[in-house]
């Protein structure tokens, strides 16, 4: 046995080459969790039986030459708050209907499947995919394989931490303020929230209605691009997806030349944040010049109405949140993490015309940055102010103070994350690219032309080296 | 209004109770909630913008 | 003029301009004559564009006669409710709150879609303040009244829509609906008035009551006159961003066949008999109107509205929040400005939460949904618009006209609604008819009623107020 593929693109190599079989890299990343899942608090619910069985079919399948793609025989983890049809969806909480899509896939999880994918289990999200972890509420605490002293980020906090430390070579995580970005920041691996109606969200428990995202972590650019092609695409059941809207194939946009392409740099919004990392501008201006050296024309911006458009995002889901958890707060406060209950419960102490000035602004900052996209392909900042949290200092104003995620769900514009550099510390830090609406497969281009130049998505954490199995 | 009437009202027309310690932490957070807003009044020219939440009859 | 007896619908005016037997000039004085006649007591025109108007019939009569024919609309005087922008004038909204400088000079797009096709435009006309509320006397705007009878509501809030097309005083009118505000004045005013689907016609440049609910329509004395300004008036616009991109009209003329061979018809009397208040003959004109849509082919099957009262109210709120939103800022600081009417109904948008606005959208789309399986059973829902006649103005408040309404129902799940007349009730008002689609069948909603207009002649009586009114 030689060394494991990092990517799902080197496995799938190895997978076709004979070196590697699907089973042997399921059982690599169940290795990896009956070492590290103690400490990380990565899984709700591991699926091994079935996922062993699912990878014993793909090696079957691969040998026969059906080839399913770029995610054949891959494991993949899901956040517990998307259905699987192995086992219930819990949302992280005591407060859940068991029966909610019992037995079924959510769309996006029967589009993996049917691609070949191996799902390994159900992953740690924060509470509903709101509540900061809660000791006194019966689900693991995740913690960041950088740090273990550190929060992995969240909400997508199994599907980041399981990422990074190898349990799985992609997952599925859910973003309504940054809960995709956030973790893959934090974890130093790469997260994309698409265009907002590009993947189904049915089958996925709601947090804020109008901002919510189901998007992919993975290793590499290339790697989320292979998942976002299968998970991608109009499904009817899902009432937010423009009719008719289709994927591409976003691995085909990989050309690593950025020539032609205008880049914005937001540093007035971003960067002299109180508190943030001393390399945090040294850091940004490095993964700039990269940029700059593979075509790109690099030019200053300042993303209008930045702030207002932020605080309607977090004005917005506890809204929607609220509505969707209402019956059960009235009978069950306490049954929900007092972090879960702090934030929803603000929900209700907007008024209707509150709630509508809320979506006005949303409709104005997104004119706005339409325009300010006329002039430019692409817009850049980092993902956070900050490498991961202490869980000493963890709560939601230094939370808050850390992201700038945020903005990005209110206009619903495509954004990924990807790791470009460390702090002092050797905490991760996050890149954001943001492009137009639709235009998922330029901020992928983009994004994978860095990962061309840099190493740092394949630096690992030291307690997941070396990934090597026994 | 006050802010403790005010975040009371709302919580009471909801039907949701929280205990005592949280609804003060609630009260302590709502003029922060009400800045937030105070922020998104401040926009210029939204009287004649429609909300993002489009309605299409047809889904 | 020729002699000849004043064309009655925009289809036989279509016929006589090009047939020389009438000029839009001349089309266009008649209707100015009925408004001098008639406007102090209907209280129709806000402003009229005498000048503009003539000079626009002068036009398309030189177009016409030059061979030049922009369609059915040609030469055809056409009032708009003062709530949507024309460059003539400033728009008022019937109030004393507005903004002046709003869309100054310019069309709204539907405008610029009918001055297009060379519709002549005679005035801005009564609304509602802001297309809600009642007439406040107080108020330097006139009090709308019904053709049928001076002393009664003519309905609302596009009044001087309704009781301009019934009294003359121009051919058709734009108006807009929000929970009926087209539906119930064609009602009253023995019309035809069409609620297209939701997002198929462009809103900018029309103030806003609920933005989620609101449309703006045609109302004429028949159907196929409205299909007619229908098809001029539908189609994408990038300025409104409630339409679904590159959502387009259809011929519609070219669909109204009078053969409802194949089509089923579910007639709802569950949620719209039987009401306190209502007119002692309404059973019998719906059951004759259901056996004249069954006579043009359609079978007919009784079917259940999902939701009736749910969706109604669904409505009612998200109006009152989508319209306290908008005027937030003016009310701040101009409360009294605003008519009693307008003021006391938009003001209650101020108390519900955002959850209960939610939850409001919510109900909306479970209740559409429903209504969608429903509409997988049945091609076209018919019942009546209201429970009565005209209302007189004696003792009128909201709560009575919310009493009367079936109107609100259909806004928040935005499917098409034609409302035409089908006879008189006992108090000798119209009475009328609402046949109802899926969203975008609006075709098959205007071929049901154009094939009931064949059959009736309900649209075809004009009030007592016009008899011995020469042409």
């Amino acid at each position: 046995m030689t060394e494991l593929p990092l990517t799902m693109t080197d496995a799938a190599t190895a997978l076709r080459s004979g070196e590697l079989t699907s089973v042997d890299l399921t059982e690599a990343c169940m290795a990896a969790a009956d070492r590290l899942d103690e400490t990380l608090g990565v899984y709700i619910a591991r699926y091994d039986e079935t996922a062993l069985a699912a990878a014993a079919e793909a090696d079957a399948e691969l040998a026969a030459g059906t080839d399913r793609g770029p995610l054949h025989g891959i494991p993949i983890g899901i956040k517990d708050i998307i259905a699987c049809q192995e086992g219930e969806t819990t949302g992280n909480s005591v407060v859940y209907d068991a029966n909610w899509y019992a037995g079924a896939d959510a769309p996006v999880v029967a589009r993996l499947r049917a691609a070949g994918a191996v799902i390994t289990g159900k992953l740690t999200t924060m509470e509903y995919a709101c509540g900061l972890p809660d000791p006194d509420k019966p689900y693991p605490i995740p913690r960041n394989p950088w740090d273990t002293t550190t929060w992995p980020g969240g909400s997508s906090s199994g599907s980041g931490a399981g990422v990074s430390a190898g349990l799985f070579l992609g997952a599925l995580g859910t973003d309504t303020g940054g809960s995709v970005r956030l973790p893959a920041a934090f974890c130093g691996i790469t997260g994309m929230k698409q265009t907002y109606g590009l993947v189904p969200k049915a089958g996925c428990l709601p947090l804020g209605v109008t901002l919510d995202h189901i998007g992919p972590m993975t290793r590499s650019v290339a790697d989320a691009a292979a998942m976002l092609t299968v998970m991608a695409g109009f499904d009817p059941s899902d009432p937010s997806m423009p009719p008719g809207v289709t994927g591409e194939d976003y691995g085909a946009a990989l050309t690593g030349d950025l020539s032609g392409l205008t880049i914005g740099v937001e540093r007035a919004n971003h960067l002299g944040r109180p508190g943030a990392d001393p390399g945090l501008v040294e850091i940004f201006d490095a993964a700039v010049a990269e940029l700059a050296a593979a075509g790109a024309t690099i030019v200053e911006v300042e993303i209008p109405l930045y702030a207002e458009v932020a605080a309607a995002t977090m004005l917005c889901w506890p809204v929607e949140a609220f509505v969707f958890h209402q019956p059960w707060l009235a009978e069950r406060w306490e049954d929900y993490g007092r972090w879960t209950r702090a934030v929803i419960g603000n929900g209700a102490l907007l008024t209707a015309a509150d709630y509508d000035q809320v979506l006005k602004v949303r409709r104005l900052g997104k004119a706005a940055l339409d325009e300010l996209f006329t002039s430019v392909d692409l817009i850049v900042g980092p993902t956070c102010a900050t490498g991961a949290i202490s869980y000493d200092t963890l709560n939601w104003d230094s939370l808050m103070h850390t992201l700038f995620t945020p903005y990005w769900n209110s206009v619903g514009n495509p954004t990924l994350s990807v790791p470009m550099g460390f702090t002092a510390g050797g905490l991760p830090l996050g890149l954001q690219i943001s492009g137009k609406p639709f235009a998922d497969a330029l901020v992928f281009k983009a994004g994978d032309a860095y990962q061309r130049r840099t190493g740092h998505h394949l630096a690992l954490p030291a307690l997941a080296s070396p990934a090597v199995a026994p | 209004m006050d802010a403790e009437t005010t975040v009371r009202t709302l919580f009471n027309l909801a039907g949701v109770s929280p205990p005592e310690a949280e609804m003060a932490a609630f009260i302590e957070g709502y003029p922060a909630t009400r800045a937030s807003l105070d922020l998104l009044y401040a926009v210029p020219d939204t009287p004649l913008t429609d909300g993002i939440l489009v309605f299409r009859p047809a889904d | 003029m020729t002699g000849s007896p004043q064309p009655f619908t925009i289809t036989e005016a279509a016929a006589a301009l090009r047939a020389g037997e009438v000029t839009s000039v001349e089309l266009t004085e008649a209707c100015f004559a009925a408004a001098d006649r008639f406007d102090e007591t209907l209280g129709v025109y806000i402003k009229r564009y005498d000048d503009t108007a003539l000079a626009a019939a002068a036009t398309a009569d030189a177009e016409l006669a030059a061979g030049t024919d922009k369609g059915p609309l040609h030469g055809i005087p056409i009032g708009i409710k003062d709530i949507i922008a024309c460059t003539e004038s400033e728009t008022t909204a019937n109030s004393v709150v507005y903004d002046p400088d709003w869309y100054a000079g310019a069309d709204a797009p539907v405008i610029s879609r009918l001055r297009a096709a060379g519709a002549v435009l005679t005035g801005k006309v009564t609304t509602m303040e802001y297309a809600i509320g009642l007439p406040d006397v107080t108020k330097p705007y006139p009090v709308p009244r019904n053709p049928w009878d001076p002393a009664t509501w003519p309905g609302g809030s596009s009044s001087g829509s309704g009781a301009g097309v019934a009294a003359g005083m121009f051919m058709a009118a734009l108006g807009t609906d929000t929970g009926g505000s087209i539906r119930i004045p064609a009602a009253f005013c023995g019309i035809t008035g069409m609620k297209q689907t939701y997002g198929l016609v462009p809103k900018a440049g029309c103030l806003p009551l609920g933005v989620t609910l609101d449309h703006i329509g045609p109302m004429t004395r028949s159907v196929a006159d409205a299909a007619a300004m229908l098809g001029i008036m539908a189609g994408f616009d990038p300025a409104d961003p409630s339409m679904p991109p590159g959502v387009a009209g259809e011929d519609y003329p070219t669909m109204l066949t009078g053969d409802l061979s194949g089509m089923r018809i579910g007639v709802d009397r569950a949620n719209h008999l039987g009401k306190e208040g209502a007119d002692p003959m309404l059973a019998a004109r719906l059951d004759e109107s259901v056996a004249a849509l069954a006579e043009a082919g359609a079978t007919v099957v009784d079917a259940t509205l999902p939701m009736f009262d749910e969706l109604t109210q669904a409505c009612m709120i998200t109006m009152a929040v989508e319209a306290f939103a908008f005027h937030r800022g003016w009310m701040a600081e101009r409360w009294g400005d605003y008519g009693l009417g307008m003021r006391s109904w938009v003001g209650t948008g101020a108390l519900y939460t955002a959850a209960d606005y939610a939850q409001a959208q919510k109900v909306r789309r479970i209740g559409a949904a429903k209504l969608a399986e429903l509409f997988s059973t049945v091609d076209l829902m018919a019942m009546p618009t209201c429970a009565a006649g005209s209302p007189s103005y004696d003792g009128l408040d909201m709560g009575a006209i919310v009493g009367l309404i079936y109107t609100p129902y259909w806004n928040p799940v935005g499917c098409p609604v034609l409302s035409l007349p089908m006879g008189l009730g006992a108090t000798g008002m119209p009475l009328s008819l609402s046949i109802a689609g899926p969203a975008f069948a609006d075709g098959l909603v205007l071929q049901a009623g154009d094939a009931f207009q064949r059959l009736t002649s309900h649209h075809r009586a004009t009030p007592p107020l016009l008899a011995g009114v020469g042409a």
